[in-house]
């Protein structure tokens, strides 16, 4: 807190204050005498009334030095600083961050939070006086600030806030505070950043508001509550990417942001299916609607779910384009030709599987969403497969003898018995290795459970790799041998690693051979698609983010469009990147399906939804310590540290205030 | 000669007016006021039938020429009244301005005594503040009334006031009953007062109480904040005027309702006498 005294010149007259003590003090002590009669009464009443008059009397000398002092402060101008400032002379750059995301649309009292935001940021701007500049940044997922630097157009930024619409985005707030300081970089004079915003928790929460010494930081929270909420927080379907005629389950994850159970209706929306289902929710808990489909032909299909509706309604409804397969393609390096072949003649039997043989040096794309199977790789470019995990891709890796163990590691495998400088080594025996199996219940053995798929463990090996103990949480050792080496491992990442250890040459057993090996490869890349997640994120993207499609198909010499559900058109471009084509539209600004085309053609779809982020409404801290500059309630607050709070009216009211309490205590005393 | 108490013009007002208890006396000389004891005079009193061994010359023959009855006419016996004043001379008497509540009293007292004197009835006078200052035996002569006169002259404010104690002292020294005349302001305790004159009453002693008071000891006058200083004792007290005016208007006014009260259930008259009011006015207080 700071004051400065407009007219400091005047502040002998504060020694005035001491009149009324120093007059009540002389006449206390030296009352003129008055020769009286008797003073048997007078005394008696003295007594009998001192009580009441001692406190009747300092109440009144301290009104009147109180009032003395208001009205001599008041001659002096003062300028209450409450947080900072004090130096009014220095010319001064604001650059106002107002949060534009989606949860500032959550309305209270009338009013969107954005609303308030902005009304305080006009607020803040009405503060400055010549001289000053000021800029606003829009906080949303890609910042944009109105000037390009800042401004003496006061008025244009007034006007610009009060057309501004708030979007659907998620905030990211660490942009647009450095697009903020970068603003106002190498101007001269007091450099001010305020922020306005919800400073919702899942935004905000370890957000480090430091900023460079000579800038100075103010926040200001809109939106009071915690707001109540429910939203659709995930659309899932398992698995991911269906084949034609097969079964998919739907998760409809649900989620109640307040502090109250909630009960909320779920509705499906696909092709012609129309489902609904009511979900219970916990304070703050989630749950979630589960809807059993078939999916028909192969292509790309919508599936819409929308929620009850509720007082914040942009995460009611959530998209998913659910990519229905008639083949899964398939995708066979052949670094050991014999294993490769079993594999490839085993898949081409198998109606849902297209099987392409690659050559030992022949990489797919990193994007390329087909599943890969590795036979005697050696881990060399192991990066590239890690990728292709990290994007959700099955792969299954047969690793060659002598395959370094760091290379594992590459891939995000780890265990106890893996060592640095190993290798997995090859390893004979004179009695055949037998298997078992490690988890009887895993859903690749639910083919075998009669019998008449044979045994997935009845193969015989007279030869293995030696492989290291490998267990972490992630993985599920399927099958072993009896001496616990590990025969096939399933690494779960976003995609699906198999870790296969059963030698299919013929001269190292005879499992190749074996009636199992057939259902147990094709249970294995048929289950493991519920645990990858390929596909899910493809065409889905967040309010504020470009749309792209690959556009290798398309005839480049057509008018290509994105269309929303509405009809509204964007513009697309197409761009190049690594000698391959790409459409490119927006960004995107609100949720819902787009559609892109060429002429009248459909090329593909692209689903822009909620993003889950600015769903919980709930505040958090505004400011952290290291700014030493806590959070005010409105502009009229930051302006007020800015220019200061001129006291002088409050001053003149108290004068009076204190005169007239005064005068009922001279009232009060003379009637008592 | 001149008088300070008493000027040309309250003689000439007292002319008016004439010393008359309103109970009977006893004296020791036949003179115009009646007495208790019947006797002979020319103020008749009333008949009764004759008794063996009255005073066949008190037969009234007219009567008994009408009714044939014997009735003895009987007359009240002529005495000369006393008089007996007591004027409170204390420090607090001194208090007024331009003239003292002492000064209004003496006045008073002058006055009485030359109505007294002026009938040749006896009038003897106390001056006492917290004891008998001088004491003048009853008499009714002019050099008498002269000597009373000087002695009020010769009579300024003394110490405190106990008027109990000058009363209990000269109960001794007035053996003729009369008419006993209390002037002071009584700024002192009441109930003494009284218990100092219950043996005159006793006796059989018409009181006159004259409560002389000065009107800023009625009503407190605006002086602000103020260090009262006590005439009699010197004591000081800083008071604020305005905040204690009420309450000592009242707390006085108590006392005058209590003095007033005490002396009706005596059967004793009380008299307020204010300074500002012409003292003239108080000798009908006397007159029954």
């Amino acid at each position: 807190m700071n004051m400065l005294w407009q007219h400091f010149a005047l502040w002998p007259w504060l020694a005035l204050i001491a009149a009324p003590l120093l007059i009540h003090l002389f006449a206390l002590t030296r009352p003129p005498a008055y020769r009286f009669s008797s003073l048997e009464f007078i005394r008696r009443i003295v007594r009998r009334t001192r009580r009441i008059e001692r406190p009747q009397d300092w109440l009144i000398w301290l009104l009147r030095t109180l009032a003395i002092a208001a009205a001599v402060l008041m001659f002096l101008r003062p300028l209450l600083f409450v947080r900072g400032g004090g130096d009014v002379h220095t010319a001064r750059h604001v650059v106002l961050v107002v949060d534009a995301s989606a949860s500032m649309s959550s309305v209270e009292n009338a009013q969107s939070r954005f609303s308030s935001a902005c009304s305080e940021a006009a607020e803040i701007l009405g503060g400055l006086g010549a001289g000053d500049t000021a800029n606003v940044v829009w906080m949303k997922a890609k910042p944009e600030a109105v000037f390009p630097s800042s401004g003496i157009n006061f008025s244009y930024l007034r006007d610009s806030l009060r057309r501004a619409r708030v979007t659907s985005e998620a905030a990211d707030v660490a942009s647009a505070l450095k697009l903020g300081v970068d603003l106002l970089s190498g101007l001269p004079g007091r450099k001010e950043i305020c922020i306005l915003s919800d400073f919702q928790k899942t935004n905000w929460e370890g957000v480090d508001f430091k900023l460079p010494p000579e800038y100075k930081l103010f926040t200001v929270r809109v939106g009071a509550s915690d707001g109540d909420n429910r939203a659709l927080a995930r659309l899932t379907a398992q698995p991911v990417e269906p084949l034609a005629g097969e079964t998919l389950t739907l998760y409809a994850e649900v989620r109640n942001f307040s502090p109250s159970p909630r009960k909320a209706t779920v509705y499906l929306n696909f092709d012609e299916r129309h489902e609904q289902q009511e979900v219970s929710l916990e304070a703050w808990g989630q749950a979630a609607a589960v809807f059993t489909l078939r999916a028909g032909q192969a292509g790309s299909f919508p599936v819409t779910v929308r929620l009850s509706e509720d007082a914040f309604a942009g995460d009611n409804v959530r998209q998913l384009l659910l990519r229905v397969r008639d083949r899964l393609p398939i995708k066979i390096l052949a670094s050991e030709p014999e294993t490769a072949g079993y594999w490839r003649r085993a898949l081409e039997t198998l109606p849902w599987a297209q099987v392409t043989m690659l050559a030992s040096n022949q990489w797919p794309a990193e994007e390329a969403d087909d599943i890969l199977l590795l036979s005697g790789w050696d881990g060399a470019g192991a990066e590239t497969v890690a990728k292709r995990l990290q994007a959700g891709r099955m792969t299954i890796w047969q690793p060659a003898p002598e395959t370094p163990q760091e290379r594992l590691a590459a891939l995000g495998i780890a265990g106890p018995g893996l060592a640095t400088n190993g290798v997995l080594s090859w390893e004979t025996a004179r009695e055949p290795y037998r298997l078992t199996v490690a988890s009887p219940d895993d859903p690749c053995f639910a083919l075998f459970g009669h019998g008449e798929y044979g045994d997935p463990a009845g193969g015989s090996f007279l030869g293995r790799l030696r492989l290291p103990r490998l267990d972490q949480p992630s993985s599920d050792l399927l099958l072993a041998y009896r001496d616990q080496v590990p025969a096939l491992i399933r690494f779960r990442f976003p995609g699906v690693l198999y870790l296969w250890n059963l030698p299919l040459q013929s001269a190292a057993g005879d499992w190749a051979a074996r009636p199992e090996f057939l259902p147990l490869l094709a249970e294995l890349l048929l289950s493991g698609r519920t645990f990858a997640s390929s596909g899910a994120g493809s065409g889905t993207l967040y309010p504020g983010q470009m749309a792209s499609l690959p556009a290798e198909q398309a005839p480049l010499n057509t008018a290509f469009t994105l269309e929303d559900e509405q009809g509204g058109k964007l513009l697309v471009e197409a761009r190049e990147s690594n000698a391959k084509v790409y459409l490119a539209a927006g960004p995107v600004k609100e949720t819902g399906l787009y559609r892109w085309k060429a002429g009248d053609e459909t090329l593909g779809w692209s689903v822009v939804n909620f993003p889950i982020v600015e769903s919980d409404l709930r505040g958090g801290a505004a400011s952290s310590p290291t700014t030493g500059s806590p959070a005010m309630s409105s502009g009229r607050e930051v302006r007020q540290a800015q220019t200061g709070l001129n006291l002088w009216p409050g001053l003149v009211a108290l004068a009076g205030l204190f005169l007239l309490m005064e005068s009922v205590a001279v009232w009060g005393a003379s009637k008592t | 000669m001149k008088f300070k108490y008493l000027r040309a013009e309250d003689i000439r007002a007292l002319q008016r007016l004439a010393f008359e208890p309103r109970s009977l006396v006893e004296g020791h000389l036949a003179g115009r006021h009646r007495s208790t004891a019947i006797g002979s005079s020319t103020e008749f009193r009333d008949y009764r039938p004759y008794v063996p061994g009255d005073d066949l010359r008190r037969v009234d023959w007219r009567v008994l020429a009408r009714t044939d009855r014997f009735y003895l006419r009987t007359h009240n016996q002529e005495t000369n009244a006393a008089c007996h004043v007591f004027l409170d001379s204390s420090a607090s008497m001194g208090f007024g301005a331009p003239a003292s509540k002492l000064d209004y009293g003496s006045f008073f007292v002058a006055g009485l005594a030359y109505l007294v004197a002026r009938r040749h009835d006896a009038i003897s006078l106390h001056l006492f503040d917290d004891a008998v200052r001088a004491f003048f035996p009853a008499g009714s002569t002019t050099r008498h009334l002269h000597t009373l006169l000087r002695a009020l002259e010769a009579n300024p404010p003394g110490a405190r006031t106990s008027l109990a104690v000058a009363l209990q002292h000269s109960l001794g020294r007035l053996r003729r009953r009369g008419t006993l005349v209390l002037v002071s302001d009584f700024f002192d305790d009441a109930g003494a007062i009284f218990d100092a004159l219950n043996p005159y009453l006793h006796r059989g002693f018409e009181i006159h109480l004259f409560h002389v008071l000065d009107p800023e000891e009625l009503q407190l006058p605006e002086r602000g904040l103020a260090t009262f200083v006590d005439l009699e004792t010197n004591g000081r007290v800083v008071a604020h005027t305005p905040s204690i005016r009420k309450l000592y208007e009242q707390a006085m006014a108590d006392h005058i309702r209590n003095l007033r009260e005490l002396a009706r259930r005596r059967h004793v008259r009380y008299t307020l006498a204010r300074t500002d009011a012409p003292h003239i006015a108080l000798y009908d207080r006397l007159i029954p």
